[in-house]
């Protein structure tokens, strides 16, 4: 088992404390995206949402030459206007949607998960205000007599 | 996996403080365990109590263990002059409350504080004789 201890930091730094016996310290950076759950349900919300946005524009653009059509069944439309049609009707909007679903997915992205009693604890040991060498303080504790406490479960 | 991803940076500064805070005003060592204990989580806990060595007497050791949802308060025989178990009881009521509704970082604080707390007030008032060597019971533990 792996200890990390505000005496002994494990892969960072440590300044002196104003306090005797503690000693602050910082780990390197970590980013906060490595351990995002993907949720399946809202996933798919939000793709189905874009789906159908992007066919209903899609379907838009289509049929608006269509609608504009006024000169009796005789197309007056530039060929070359659909790709531009597309480009204004569809990718923009598009782009839009996209842009305001990151932010607005952004925060719960970032945010760390939350603990949630019952559920197994995979991280190390975290010490503050520890011993500087916990494995080997730990080795060579003996319980003395006449402490006091308490205990709880949750 | 590594531990710090256990708490954001954000939430390990807020205990670091609340643990030198309660250290500097008391005059009592705190020091706070979080992880998964080695056996039984009383005898564990009162093993990294005693892992602290000289400071062992005047520390106030506080043992979460998430993953099996235990909580200990070890304190040594000078601290426990001036934190009594049943004051040691009330603060893991707190935190307990904090825990089951998933804020470790704040149960942590919490406590560290109204353990602190009783600290002072018992120093400030000449000291209390208080405490001893058995521990309260909270819950269905010890």
């Amino acid at each position: 088992m792996r200890y990390r201890s505000s005496g002994a930091p494990y892969g960072g730094w440590r300044t002196a404390d104003p306090y005797p016996g503690v000693v602050r310290y910082r780990r390197g950076v970590t980013l906060p995206l490595r351990r995002r759950r993907f949720r399946l349900g809202s996933g798919l919300v939000g793709v189905g949402g874009l789906a159908v946005s992007a066919v209903g524009l899609v379907g838009l653009a289509w049929s608006t030459p269509a609608l504009a059509d006024d000169s009796g069944g005789v197309s007056n439309l530039d060929p070359t206007s659909t790709g531009e049609i597309l480009l204004r009707l569809v990718l923009v909007p598009l782009a839009f949607v996209i842009v305001i679903a990151l932010l607005a997915a952004a925060p719960r992205l970032l945010r760390r998960p939350r603990y949630r009693p019952g559920t197994p604890w995979p991280y190390d040991p975290l010490w503050f205000a520890g011993p500087a060498r916990p494995e080997a303080a730990i080795a060579r504790a003996r319980p003395a007599r006449g402490t006091g406490g308490a205990s709880a479960e949750w | 996996m590594p531990s710090g991803e256990a708490f954001t940076d954000g939430q390990q500064r807020e205990i670091t403080r609340a643990v030198t805070t309660a250290s500097a005003e008391t005059g009592l060592h705190f020091s706070i365990f979080v992880g998964n204990p080695e056996g039984s989580p009383r005898d564990y806990a009162e093993r990294l109590h005693a892992a602290l060595g000289r400071k062992a007497a005047q520390a106030v050791l506080v043992l979460v263990a998430p993953g099996g949802r235990h909580l200990e308060v070890v304190t040594g025989p000078e601290a426990s002059r001036r934190i009594p178990d049943r004051a040691c009881a009330l603060a893991g009521l707190s935190m307990r409350a904090a825990f089951a509704g998933g804020d470790l970082c704040g149960g942590i604080v919490t406590g560290v504080r109204m353990l602190a707390e009783t600290a002072g007030a018992r120093a400030i008032a000449g000291g209390g004789a208080h405490g001893g060597s058995a521990h309260a019971a909270l819950g269905s533990r010890h």
